[in-house]
C-alpha cells in the first residue's frame, strides 16, 4: 500500500461535523413523509431545478471521483467520455420512457413489467434490478473504503462496515424527501469542491499555461484511442458506458426514475433531465476527472512531490492532500466525496426498499395499512445496506474501481435495458419474447463469458484479448446483441399482444396513458398559471374550487387535474398539492381547499398559492 | 503519434453509431406521435433535442481541435455553438400569447 496520509483530530472533527450537518438537513425534511407514496416518490411535487440538482449528487457518485481520477491520471482528458454520450438516448427517454412511467403511475420498474407482460416477467425484472442496485451500492461502499483507507491506515472492510452503519441509519429514517433535500445541498457542494480542487491544483503546478503545456496533445484529446489498450479504449467504453451504462442509468436506475417521478409534471421531469445532460454533466465530468489531470501535471512538474507508489484508486485522495495546503480545506474536499457516497447510496437504498416493498412484499402480504408498509420499508432499507456492504468483497477483486464498474455495467444492464426498450417501443414484443430476453440472454451471456474468444471476439473491434480479464468493456455489445436477438426472434415467432393489453404502456399509445393518469380525456386547451388566496371549505372530498374567471384563465374544466404550490418558487414545490377542479364559484383569485389539503401541503395562511392546470 | 485515425476515428464512430441511435429515437417519437410538432411546447422540445445533439458534436470537435493546436477551427466551432445557443434561447423565450 502507498504511504498513509497524516491527519490530526481537527480533520476528523470537520468530517464528522459535516456529516452531522448534512444528515440533519435531510432529516429535517423527513417530517414530510406521511405515507409510502411520500417515502418513495415525495408526492410528485417538486420543480425541475430542485430535482436536477439532486440528480447531480446521485449521478456524480463517490465512485466517480475515484474511478475517473484514476483513468484521468492514466489516460488524460478522455476520462470525460463516459459523461458525454447520454444525449443519444434522450429522445427515447424524454418522449418514451419518462411519460410512460409517470402517467402509468408505476410504483417500480418491475411493476411496469407486470402490466406490460405478466407476473412471471415481473419476478425476473425484480431479480435483475435488485442485482443491479445492490451492485451499485457495493461499489459506493467500496469507494468510500478506498477513499478513507490512505487516511486511516486501517482495514478496508472495517471502514466499509462503519460507513454502512451511518448510511443505513440515515436512509432508514429519512425516505425520498430527505434524500432529495440532502442531495440538493450535496449537489452544490460536490460541484464546488470539484472545481476548488481544479483551481487549487492548477495553481499548485504554477498556473494554467504550465498545467496545459506540460500535458501532451494525446493526453488532451477528449476521446481515447479507438481500440487500445485493453483496459481503456474508446470503442469498448462506448458500448459499456455510453450504451449499456448510460441507458442503464437513465432507463433502469430505479433511484433516478423515482427522482423524475417526484417532479410535479412530465414536463418538469423533461426539463430536469435535459438541463442535467446539457449543462451539469459537462461540468460534472471536469469535477470528477480533474484531480487525475492535475496529478499527472504534478508528477511531471514536481516529481519529488508526487508519491510514485500511489495506487490508481488513491490518486484523488493523494492530489487533494497535496494541493489543498490546509487540513481544513482537505477535510472539506474529503467530506464532499463522502457526501457523494451518501447521495448515491442513499438513493439506491431507498430504491431497493421501493422495489422490495412494491414488487415482493405487497403482493405477498396484502391488505395492511400504510404504516405497516412504511415500517417494513425501513427494515428493508437497513437490510439492503448490509447486503451492499457484504457485496464489496466481490468487487474488490478488480484492479481498479473503473474496471469493477465496467464489468458490472456490461453484465448486469443488457437484459433489463433490452427488455425495457423492446417493451416500450415494439408493440409485437410479447411475454414469451420478454422471457427469452432474460433467460435466453442470460444463457448466451454465460456462454460468452465462458468462451470469450469464440463468442465475443467477433465483436471486439480489434481490442486485444486479455486472458485474465477478457473483453471487460466490449462484452457489453455482445451481451446486448444476444439479449436483443433472443427477444426479437421469439417476438417474431409468437403472437403479438393485443392492442388492448398494451394500451398506455408503449410509446405508440401515450395519449391513452395520459387519459389513464387523469381518469378522463386530457384537456389540452392552453392556459396560464395564476396566483390565488386560499381558504378552507367544508368536506373532505379531494376537489378544490376556483372562480369561473380563474378557471377560464387556466383553460380548465371541472374534473381536470390541478397543481397548487406556495407562491415562493424557491421552495421548489415542497409545499404543494395535487387535486381536481370542482364546481366553480364567483370570487376571483380565491381558491377553496379542504383542511387535509392545507395540512398535506403545509400551506402558510399568509402566503398565496400558484395554481396551474396539469396535463 | 497523432495521425488522422487516432484523432478522428473515435469521433466518427461516436457520432456515426451514436447518431444512428439518436435518429432512430427521433424517428420513433415522431412516428408514434409521442412528440407532436403542432404543439408549441413539443416543437420547442424538438428544437432542444436537435440542439443537444449538435452541441455535443461541437464540444467534442472543439476540444479535439484545441488538443491538436488547431485554434482557428476551434474558434470557428466555438462561435457556431454560441450562435446556436443564442438562437435556441431566443426561440424558447419568444412564445405565442396564452401558451405556458
Amino acid at each position: 500500500m502507498d504511504g498513509a496520509i497524516q491527519t490530526s483530530a481537527s480533520f476528523w472533527v470537520i468530517i464528522f461535523g459535516y456529516f452531522a450537518l448534512i444528515l440533519g438537513f435531510g432529516s429535517f425534511f423527513a417530517r414530510y413523509n406521511k405515507t409510502t407514496q411520500d417515502f418513495f416518490f415525495s408526492g410528485r411535487r417538486f420543480s425541475w431545478w430542485l430535482v436536477t440538482m439532486s440528480i447531480v449528487a446521485t449521478g456524480v457518485g463517490s465512485h466517480s471521483f475515484l474511478k475517473y481520477s484514476a483513468k484521468a491520471y492514466e489516460h488524460g482528458f478522455s476520462s470525460t467520455m463516459t459523461y458525454m454520450n447520454d444525449w443519444f438516448f434522450m429522445p427515447l427517454f424524454l418522449f418514451g420512457w419518462l411519460p410512460i412511467v409517470y402517467y402509468t403511475k408505476v410504483r417500480s420498474i418491475p411493476d411496469y413489467f407486470e402490466r406490460r407482460f405478466n407476473p412471471g416477467v415481473r419476478v425476473l425484472a425484480t431479480i435483475a434490478i435488485l442485482g443491479y442496485m445492490i451492485g451499485y451500492i457495493a461499489i459506493g461502499f467500496l469507494t468510500m473504503g478506498k477513499t478513507l483507507e490512505p487516511l486511516l491506515g486501517i482495514d478496508l472492510y472495517t471502514i466499509i462496515f462503519i460507513v454502512a452503519i451511518i448510511s443505513g441509519i440515515y436512509i432508514t429514517f429519512g425516505g425520498q424527501t430527505a434524500v432529495i433535500f440532502t442531495d440538493l445541498a450535496q449537489g452544490f457542494i460536490l460541484l464546488f469542491a470539484g472545481i476548488l480542487v481544479f483551481i487549487l491544483g492548477v495553481n499548485y503546478v504554477g498556473g494554467f499555461s504550465v498545467f496545459w503545456n506540460v500535458l501532451s496533445p494525446e493526453f488532451k484529446l477528449p476521446l481515447a484511442h479507438f481500440n487500445q489498450p485493453a483496459n481503456f479504449n474508446f470503442v469498448g467504453i462506448f458500448w459499456q458506458d455510453g450504451v449499456a451504462g448510460s441507458v442503464g442509468f437513465l432507463f433502469m436506475n430505479q433511484g433516478l426514475i423515482m427522482r423524475f417521478m417526484a417532479c410535479k409534471s412530465v414536463n418538469e421531469g423533461r426539463k430536469a433531465a435535459a438541463f442535467n445532460v446539457l449543462v451539469l454533466l459537462p461540468i460534472s465530468t471536469i469535477v470528477v476527472s480533474n484531480a487525475g489531470w492535475v496529478g499527472k501535471a504534478i508528477s511531471i512538474v514536481t516529481p519529488e512531490a508526487w508519491n510514485a507508489a500511489t495506487q490508481l484508486d488513491h490518486v484523488f485522495t493523494q492530489v487533494a492532500y497535496l494541493i489543498t495546503g490546509s487540513e481544513i480545506v482537505f477535510a472539506f474536499v474529503i467530506a464532499a466525496v463522502a457526501a457523494a457516497l451518501m447521495s448515491t447510496v442513499d438513493t439506491l437504498i431507498n430504491a431497493v426498499a421501493a422495489v422490495v416493498i412494491n414488487d415482493v412484499y405487497r403482493p405477498l402480504v396484502k391488505d395492511k395499512d400504510d404504516k405497516h408498509y412504511l415500517k417494513v420499508a425501513m427494515i428493508v432499507s437497513a437490510g439492503a445496506t448490509a447486503v451492499g456492504a457484504l457485496s464489496t468483497i466481490f468487487f474488490n477483486n478488480f484492479p481498479t474501481l473503473y474496471e469493477a464498474h465496467g464489468f458490472f455495467h456490461s453484465t448486469m444492464t443488457p437484459p433489463l435495458v433490452v427488455a425495457i426498450f423492446l417493451g416500450i417501443f415494439w408493440k409485437r414484443y410479447s411475454t414469451p419474447a420478454a422471457f427469452a430476453t432474460f433467460l435466453g440472454g442470460a444463457v448466451f451471456m454465460w456462454i460468452g463469458n465462458k468462451y470469450p474468444q469464440i463468442f465475443i471476439s467477433p465483436f471486439d473491434h480489434g481490442i486485444e484479448f486479455n486472458p485474465e480479464r477478457p473483453y471487460t468493456y466490449i462484452r457489453a455489445l455482445y451481451n446486448t446483441l444476444v439479449c436483443a436477438g433472443s427477444g426479437v426472434i421469439v417476438g417474431l415467432l409468437t403472437t403479438s399482444p393485443t392492442e388492448k393489453k398494451i394500451e398506455g404502456l408503449t410509446v405508440w399509445s401515450l395519449d391513452k396513458a395520459r387519459e389513464f393518469f387523469k381518469g378522463s380525456a386530457p384537456n389540452d386547451r392552453p392556459g396560464e398559471s395564476i396566483k390565488v388566496k386560499w381558504d378552507i371549505k367544508e368536506g373532505e372530498e379531494d376537489i378544490v374550487c376556483f372562480s369561473i374567471g380563474d378557471m377560464e384563465s387556466m383553460g380548465a374544466d371541472v374534473g381536470d387535474l390541478v397543481y397548487l404550490a406556495d407562491e415562493r418558487k424557491w421552495l421548489g414545490g415542497l409545499k404543494s398539492i395535487h387535486s381536481v377542479y370542482g364546481e366553480p364559484h364567483t370570487e376571483d383569485t380565491v381558491v377553496y381547499i379542504t383542511q387535509s389539503h392545507a395540512d398535506s401541503g403545509l400551506f402558510d395562511k399568509k402566503r398565496k398559492l400558484i395554481a396551474e392546470k396539469e396535463l | 503519434m497523432l495521425d488522422f485515425s487516432r484523432i478522428w476515428i473515435p469521433y466518427i464512430y461516436l457520432y456515426g453509431v451514436g447518431g444512428g441511435f439518436f435518429l432512430i429515437g427521433m424517428f420513433i417519437i415522431l412516428r408514434s406521435r409521442s412528440l407532436k410538432l403542432e404543439r408549441v411546447r413539443h416543437k420547442e422540445w424538438y428544437q432542444i433535442l436537435i440542439f443537444g445533439f449538435l452541441y455535443y458534436m461541437g464540444i467534442h470537435g472543439l476540444f479535439t481541435f484545441i488538443a491538436i493546436g488547431e485554434m482557428l477551427f476551434a474558434t470557428l466551432i466555438g462561435l457556431i455553438m454560441l450562435a446556436m445557443a443564442i438562437n435556441l434561447i431566443f426561440t424558447l423565450v419568444k412564445k405565442p400569447k396564452g401558451v405556458r
